[in-house]
């Protein structure tokens, strides 16, 4: 094999590659719980799913949240997004850790609305879709 | 000559037609035109080509020291050091090359060193030698015309080992590179305000311990990559956040797949010890990808945005070569860049399929990272053959879905592969060039004839090349679907004679277009849209229509040069009905009393489309005749509290004014309270206002909804409420009163546009029977249920008790007690108690499909002890559903409505501020059943919940 590796050598030498602010509202303050604080548990069919952040809740800066559901049977898949409403959800970008935990990261908008929140959609194996409330992990009240 | 058309009959005739079959409405996406980039080209070449993009990279541009403007080049000239030309200035080199490439309104793409060392200069910008000859000894090679110090770094005995890297260089580190990048933005503007947009990350570093070692010797990890790239990637973005990083640049296949510390060390197949072993058997470019997601993921921030390799053919074909096995070659070869099939006819011996490869990699390991082959060369520049396979990969990178692409480097002008170019952007001289749409075409054999079509944006031609790699003359059938060409097509056409010829326009009818092409050509199609004319289109509607009767919609239409696609029938700006094929018919049910316009709009075949005038229809409200009412159950009570009752009969009408006397027997003149209970019965399908005269106090409730609150001491004193009824249908009524001392009055009345302000009248009222149903209710048990349930219904309050083991899954277990209505629904409950008899025992409003276990249904739901929910099963038979509401206890107020096939499930503390849990489109049949739905969640075991404030609004339904 590595008789490959000259030839290909060769052919590329002869002529090819010779060469955070705090966040704020219109209205005021945002109060926003510090890392590692829970931002909460909800009772799902099946699950109860926990939202914790691990980094500092602050407007304009990236935010990871660590997301167990340790009930969750197996073949379930998660997404997460942020925002105030599910329309305008910003995408969270996921990475599946074991035990049915994910850790979620996105830059949060600046200002941050109050009432933001981390919105947790799990896709059950069947294909039931259990949805997270507006008011279960709020990031700025 | 005559010879020669001998010749091209005898090859016409000996040839099958090739039929080449485009369809404009498969596979569209459009083409980045990036991927007509080049490198190293002049501003007039850039011109010529109207090239969207110029490279700076190869190996010379690994070690460029942009502070001293030198460069060396590795093994490719002696490992020398030199002055990179243009002056001593700061990045000279490098600025004459952006500013030749802007002047042709390209972009740059500059390569950014990641190697850690960049190349120093002697004395006077001297040259310096990394294996100086008097410092290692007589080598087998050496730079005898310009510097005979430098050696080619070989003795006799093999490689020199352990050089000084500082003989002819300087360590530089990603700092270094990003006070580049901040040079260059306070030069020509960051990349959002028109500076430079790509920085590609260095040049083949899986090779770097070839071309480059005498600096780096030993091949660059899997670990060592990373750290270069994302290093360097982030100080490219911390100095210019809107610039776009591309990388790896590896040298190709097997340079993605493994290490350049695996290649030096011969493991190509990975195995105990390798760099691929020790990171989880993962190819190289994944791996780095893996790697960027996870950056991504704790940071935040994208470091790669185009994902990119080089891409050469293995074979002979990257030469000058053009014997009869070399064209063959190069003509089947291209297949590697896309066909899954196409095994590599080289040493690399596996299934490349670069671009799809490529895309897949990114999709599993960094979605949305773009992909790009940023050096491509199949050779034979100066022959037919080599602007053939040019002219194929260009079409497959438009159809593959390429980003990105820049030639290594730009053919000269005079050669037929550069005008195999200018086929794609220039073909005449104006710009004009391939369309920017890509569509599908298919034909037999690419290896003989390929062929690529697309759409131009700019003025709706179709464009089609059509690339002959055969010897031989060939017959074509272009037929086309799903365009509709004008009646000739321009002919643009590049041959062995080397140049770019138009000829004589080709017909086109009965949407094909026949041709014949010369062996090794190229030939662009350019095929005019001809004029599509629109249809026409009239709609038919009755003049009237009642509330709640649905009426039939009709339309014809016609398209004098092609066929309807679809009619859209719509209610003023409404779309109520989309319907495909002919006859076109809707039905409509309005629920709202008005003067409505019909339209209908033609969609033809090709998009054109017209609106019909409209029509007018006036909608009334439907009226039934008087009812067989008797009156309202009275129960008068001593005392002010309604709670001590007395008597209980039917009042025929609410029309009291008792003066100072009292209203019964057993109740005194003063200080007593009355509850009229029963249902009322509309006339017509009207907004009623309720009028109550009392003194003294009053309150009244029409199906849930109170419409008068007055519960004061007073005099004589009206107070009114409105509320939307359906005529014939009938609705709970609740009216309670109350009287202190003095006068006594009590009336109830009504008035409606249809209806004088007058008392209710006897007809229009039905008393209530304690404990039963009202009118239009029905309850049952739904799916498996292992103890019955029950309701009852009393003054306004429900009591619903329900066993089963839920509702959730594919069936439910349930009580659901319902009415079966038709059109925009309401229904909204507060659920005033619930037994825990499971944490996830629910109690809620239900729009509901059908009586079936597995029914489609939506409903807003409170729960024992996990708060409220939407649920809803979308599919009969199905799997269910779940978004959760606010996390509180009963009392809780639930709400679901329908709006045409919008669900809206809400919830409200106080049933006057609602919240949306969530709003979802389901399809149901316009009859659904509409009620209150109770689970024990514990079969066996019943439930009992409470309801008050109960409130459906919505068109009763006939009978099933």
């Amino acid at each position: 094999m590595r008789t490959y590796l000259v030839v290909a050598v060769l052919a590329m030498s002869l002529t090819a590659c010779g060469g955070g602010d705090s966040a704020s509202a219109s209205d005021g303050t945002v109060a926003s719980p510090p890392p590692g604080t829970t931002l909460g548990s909800r009772a799902m069919p099946g699950s109860t799913i926990t939202v914790t952040p691990e980094t500092a809740i602050s407007a304009g800066q990236p935010l990871i949240v660590l997301i167990s559901a340790p009930d969750l049977a197996p073949g379930a898949t998660l997404t997460a997004t942020v925002g105030a409403d599910r329309e305008t959800a910003m995408a969270a970008m996921l990475t599946t850790l074991p035990a049915n935990q994910w850790r979620a990261a996105v830059t949060l908008p600046s200002p941050l609305p109050v009432g933001t929140s981390v919105l947790v959609t799990v896709t059950l194996a069947d294909g039931s879709v259990l949805e997270s409330g507006l008011e279960d992990f709020v990031l700025a009240r | 000559m005559l010879r020669s058309a001998l010749l091209v009959l005898i090859a016409v005739a000996a040839g099958a037609v090739e039929t080449i079959t485009i369809n404009a409405s498969l596979d569209r996406h459009a083409i980045n035109p990036l991927i007509y980039g080049v490198a190293f080209a002049s501003t007039v070449q850039l011109t010529a080509l109207n090239a969207p993009s110029n490279r700076w990279g190869g190996n010379t541009t690994s070690r460029y020291n942009w502070k001293q403007n030198a460069d060396n080049k590795g093994s490719d000239w002696y490992f020398e050091s030199l002055d990179s030309g243009e002056g001593s200035g700061q990045s000279a080199a490098a600025n004459v090359f952006i500013d030749a490439t802007r002047a042709a309104g390209a972009q740059p793409m500059l390569t950014v060193p990641t190697i850690g060392w960049a190349a120093k200069l002697g004395n006077a910008r001297g040259r310096l030698s990394s294996f100086s000859i008097a410092k290692y000894g007589p080598q087998t090679g050496s730079d005898w015309q310009w510097m005979p110090d430098a050696g080619n770094g070989v003795l006799s005995t093999g490689n020199i080992t352990g050089n000084d890297p500082n003989d002819a260089n300087v360590p530089v580190d990603s700092t270094f590179q990003r006070e580049w990048i901040t040079y260059l933005k306070g030069k020509y503007g960051s990349a959002s305000a028109g500076g430079l947009r790509y920085y590609l990350l260095d040049n083949e570093p899986g090779l770097w311990h070839e071309t480059h070692r005498d600096i780096h010797p030993v091949g660059a990890s899997m670990d060592e990559l990373w750290t270069r790239l994302s290093t360097h990637a982030a100080a490219i973005k911390s100095a210019d956040p809107g610039a776009m990083v591309v990388g790896p640049e590896e040298w190709g296949y097997l340079g993605l797949t493994f290490s350049g510390l695996d290649a030096q060390n011969g493991r190509w197949v990975g195995g105990p010890g390798s760099d691929r072993a020790a990171h989880g058997n993962l190819d190289c470019l994944p791996w780095l990808l893996q790697q960027f997601q996870q950056y991504q993921n704790a940071n935040g921030v994208r470091l790669l945005d185009v994902c990119t390799t080089h891409c050469y053919p293995t074979g002979n074909e990257f030469s000058n070569d053009v014997s009869a096995t070399t064209q063959a070659l190069r003509n089947r070869s291209t297949r590697a860049l896309w066909d899954p099939t196409y095994m590599d006819e080289a040493w690399v011996g596996t299934q490349i399929r670069m671009i799809p490869r490529l895309k897949q990699w990114v999709a599993t390991y960094y979605p949305g990272t773009q992909v790009g082959i940023t050096e491509y060369n199949w050779g034979a520049e100066n022959h037919i053959n080599g602007a053939t396979a040019q002219a194929d990969i260009l079409g497959i990178f438009g159809r593959e879905g390429l980003d990105m692409a820049a030639r290594w480097t730009t053919p000269d002008a005079s050669t037929p592969t550069f005008k195999a170019m200018q086929l794609y952007r220039n073909y005449d001289g104006a710009n004009a060039g391939f369309g920017d749409t890509s569509l599908r075409a298919t034909v037999a054999n690419p290896d003989n004839l390929s062929s690529f079509a697309a759409v131009r944006a700019s003025d709706g031609a179709l464009t089609v090349m059509l690339i002959n790699k055969s010897a031989a003359v060939t017959a074509c059938a272009v037929n086309l679907s799903s365009f509709n060409a004008a009646a000739a097509s321009q002919v643009w056409q590049l041959t062995a004679a080397n140049s770019i010829t138009r000829i004589a326009d080709i017909a086109v009818a009965a949407n094909q277009a026949n041709l014949t092409v010369p062996a090794q050509s190229i030939t662009l199609l350019v095929l005019a849209a001809a004029v599509n004319l629109a249809p026409t289109v009239t709609v038919s509607a009755p003049a009237t229509a009642t509330v709640g009767s649905a009426i039939a919609l009709s339309a014809i239409a016609a398209d004098s040069d092609g066929s309807i696609a679809s009619i859209e029938f719509s209610i003023g700006s409404t779309l109520l009905a989309t319907d495909s094929s002919s006859p076109y018919a809707a039905s409509w049910t309005p629920s709202v009393a008005g003067s409505y316009a019909v339209t209908a709009k033609a969609t033809d075949n090709l998009g054109a489309t017209t609106v019909s005038a409209s029509q007018t229809v006036v909608v009334s409200f439907a009226s039934t005749g008087p009812g067989t009412g008797t009156g309202l159950t009275a129960t008068y009570f001593s005392g002010m509290t309604l709670a001590n009752s007395v008597v209980t009969k039917t009042d025929t009408t609410v029309d009291f004014d008792w003066g100072n006397g009292a209203p019964v027997g057993g109740v005194g003149a003063d200080g007593f309270s009355v509850r009229w209970t029963g249902q009322v019965q509309a006339q017509f399908s009207e907004t009623y206002t309720f009028t109550t005269l009392s003194d003294d106090g009053v309150r009244l409730w029409v199906n849930g909804q109170q419409l008068v609150s007055n519960w004061t001491d007073h005099g004589p004193t009206e107070n009114s409420g409105t509320i939307a009824l359906v005529a014939g249908q009938k609705y709970d009524l609740k009216l309670e009163y109350f009287e202190n001392s003095g006068g006594a009055v009590a009336k109830l009345s009504w008035a409606s546009p249809s209806t004088a302000k007058q008392i209710i009248p006897m007809t229009q009222l039905y008393p209530s029977t304690p404990g039963a149903l009202p009118a239009g209710w029905s309850a049952q048990d739904i799916g498996s249920v292992s103890a019955a349930g029950s309701t009852t219904q009393d003054s306004g309050t429900w009591t619903v008790t329900g066993s089963g083991a839920d509702i959730w899954g594919t069936a439910d277990g349930c009580r659901f007690v319902s009415q079966r209505l038709t059109g925009d629904i309401q229904v909204t409950a507060q659920v005033s108690g619930l037994t825990n008899t499971n944490v996830w025992a629910k109690a809620g409003v239900m729009i509901r499909e059908s009586l079936t276990a597995g029914s489609r249904h939506a409903s807003t739901f409170a729960t024992a002890a996990n708060g409220l929910a939407y649920q809803r099963r979308l599919v009969t038979d199905g799997v269910s559903s779940h978004t959760a509401g606010p996390a509180s206890a009963t009392p809780y107020w639930v709400r679901i409505e329908r709006l045409g096939n919008v669900v809206i499930s809400s919830t409200s503390p106080n049933g006057t501020t609602w919240t949306e849990i969530r709003r979802e489109t389901i399809a149901m049949s316009a009859a659904v059943y509409v009620g209150l739905a109770v689970t024990s969640h514990n079969n066996g075991v019943l439930c009992t919940a409470t309801f008050t404030n109960v409130q459906v609004v919505g068109i009763a339904a006939a009978a099933n």
